[in-house]
């Protein structure tokens, strides 16, 4: 085990290098020169040659990119133009919240996609099934800003049952992270179906069939556990859309958040703030797919030895 | 998202022996219509988006009002005069989610074509070449990868500024990762096939092969990928335009109407339900239509 938790280790480390190297290029790629760009209607010649210093832009690139990992490493994202203020402390303040709707969506997510995904296979090619797939059709193909707005008219102007603006306590969760959890349900209870109708047909399960076995107990201390390992390895695929889908849902519910702080960062041409959040939502992106794939390793030993 | 990044691997291999080619294609399209009768999806999809495609071509045609002119009094609800009311400044809503419907299906249409073409052509070159040109490719990929859904597609409109041009290039962009995995899949089962070895062994070169042989064999797959990835791209598209970072203001996109109409949902919930519903419409019958030609095109999901 420790072997395999190594390797799958060493294995991000390029990506991780590359991952520094683009979102260090991002502030040279900008189109023109960035510190202009950045400085918008402020920028004096004065201010821009101030400018230039202080970010270091006239030291060689590869200087600067190793100054950029150095630093990295150590904590220091940069400031950001608009706030001044540290990125990483801009980025930890509003992380909890973007943390919770996330855990909120992802939690919300399994729970109905994987019943829906049960309900569908286990009545295969009836009305139900064919239902909850249609269901699951207008999932995937809604979009978040369209379901939040829905759910918004709905459940706050229509209904007066829940509240839209940000909050302590769950209520105020309630809609947000429904709106950001429909498409990954969708998408899991998909594939716990299709996984589910696959395991189904293996012999094991004629064989606890034929000794008599209800249909309950072949499913749930047969079938499930095997039924549910690709759908572990969904679940870790679907937090990066949901990271996306957050920022579109924290910009409709008025949360604060990573999203709208990237959001906010980017109409105000504040390069080092989107620098520090894409180096960010990367990190945590490949940290939760690498957390997933040690998991799958657990579950599944058969993936060890491959 | 991540069914289409992840990409699926599928390589038909259909040898064509010279003489007998052309009745051999003929009974296997009638074999392919056959086949099509039972994809209700596909009919049902593809025969929504056939509509749709026509109503933005004849969009003069059919809107009643030009989309950006002030036609009425604001908000109206809908009525005879305008079926989907008018927005926030008086427009007439109908006529803009007619016209919105050219960005949004450019948009998506032209994105993929990036994201494939650029695709096709890295994948093909990873699986044909193979050694470093393949790593090299491969990591580039991964890299891509670790920004999840639109975030690489914010961080590239970051880059090149907000405008619905650069929202395309973004999305395009977005998508060569899923294009290059899969073409590449295809490519490395292609490569190891004997009429692949047949036509080195006559001395073709490698540019023949892979016109004639690894090209064909591939696009089957790219095909199926691009009308799945054309919805997610609308999509994409219009939740940057939502955010206020693609189609600028007075251009008629069903993303950028939705942000408009929000703050106006409690009084004129119809400004938000009519461009929504359309996307929605849209990106449905793509997804129908995908998922039919994956079932018709993949052959492991043939009987």
């Amino acid at each position: 085990m420790g072997r395999f938790i190594l390797k799958r280790v060493v294995l991000v480390i390029p990506v991780l290098i590359g991952v520094t190297l683009l979102t260090f290029m991002m502030v040279h790629l900008v189109p023109g020169d960035p510190i202009v760009v950045m400085l918008g209607d402020r920028a004096t010649a004065e201010n821009v040659e101030r400018l230039r210093r202080e970010f270091g832009f006239d030291r060689p690139l590869y200087v600067q990119y190793l100054d950029y990992v150095w630093s990295a490493l150590q904590g220091d994202l940069g400031s950001s133009i608009r706030t001044r203020q540290p990125v990483l402390d801009e980025v930890l303040r509003v992380f909890p919240s973007t943390l919770k709707l996330t855990a909120a969506a992802v939690l919300v997510a399994t729970v109905v996609g994987v019943s829906a995904g049960m309900l569908a296979a286990t009545a295969k090619h009836r009305i139900v099934d064919f239902l909850t797939m249609a269901l699951v059709l207008v999932g995937i193909s809604t979009p978040t800003f369209f379901s939040s707005l829905l759910l918004i008219l709905l459940f706050s102007l229509k209904l007066d049952l829940l509240p839209v603006a940000a909050g302590s306590g769950i209520k105020p969760l309630i809609l947000p992270s429904v709106a950001l959890a429909a498409p990954a349900a969708a998408v899991l209870a998909r594939v716990t179906r299709s996984s589910l109708l696959e395991e189904l047909r293996k012999d094991y399960v004629r064989t606890a069939y034929a000794k008599g076995l209800k249909d309950r107990t072949v499913m749930t201390v047969h079938v499930l556990k095997n039924a549910l390992i690709p759908v572990v390895t969904i679940i870790g695929l679907q937090v990066g859309g949901l990271m996306a889908g957050a920022v579109i849902v924290e910009s409709v519910f008025a949360r604060p958040g990573i999203g709208r702080f990237a959001v906010t960062s980017i109409n105000a041409r504040d390069l080092p703030a989107i620098q520090g959040i894409a180096l960010v939502a990367a990190l945590i992106y490949v940290t939760v797919n690498l957390l997933v794939d040690i998991l799958y390793g657990f579950i599944d030993p058969r993936i060890k030895y491959r | 998202m991540a069914q289409i990044r992840e990409g699926a691997t599928a390589t038909s291999t259909t040898a064509t022996i010279e003489p007998l080619r052309t009745r051999a294609s003929r009974s296997r399209f009638r074999k392919f219509l056959g086949r099509v009768r039972y994809q209700y999806g596909l009919i049902v999809g593809g025969t929504i988006l056939f509509i749709i495609v026509l109503i933005t071509i004849f969009a003069p045609l059919i809107a009643p009002y030009d989309p950006i002119d002030l036609v009425n009094t604001r908000r109206l609800p809908p009525s005879r005069e305008h079926i989907m009311g008018t927005d926030e400044i008086g427009r007439d809503t109908f006529s803009r989610v007619v016209y919105g419907g050219r960005v949004s299906l450019r948009v998506g249409i032209l994105a993929v074509l990036i994201g494939a073409s650029v695709g096709t052509l890295l994948g093909v070159s990873a699986g044909y070449i193979g050694g470093w040109v393949d790593a090299i490719i491969m990591r580039c990929t991964d890299v891509l990868l670790a920004f999840p859904g639109i975030l690489l597609a914010l961080g590239i409109v970051a880059i090149l500024g907000p405008s619905i041009n650069n929202v395309m290039i973004a999305v395009g962009i977005e998508f060569i990762p899923a294009f290059v995995r899969t073409v590449r899949g295809s490519t490395l089962s292609v490569k190891e096939e004997d009429y692949v070895l047949a036509a080195r062994a006559v001395g073709a070169k490698s540019g023949r092969i892979i016109g004639r042989h690894v090209l064909p064999n591939v696009i089957q797959t790219v095909i199926v990928l691009g009308s799945l990835a054309v919805g997610i791209a609308i999509l994409a598209a219009a939740g940057l335009s939502f955010l206020g970072l693609g189609a600028q203001p007075p251009t008629p996109e069903w993303g950028a109407m939705l942000s408009d109409a929000r703050n106006y949902l409690r009084e004129s919930p119809h400004l938000a339900i009519f461009p929504g519903a359309t996307i929605m419409i849209v990106v449905l019958s793509l997804n129908l239509l995908g998922d039919g030609l994956r079932e018709l095109l993949d052959p492991r999901m043939r009987p």
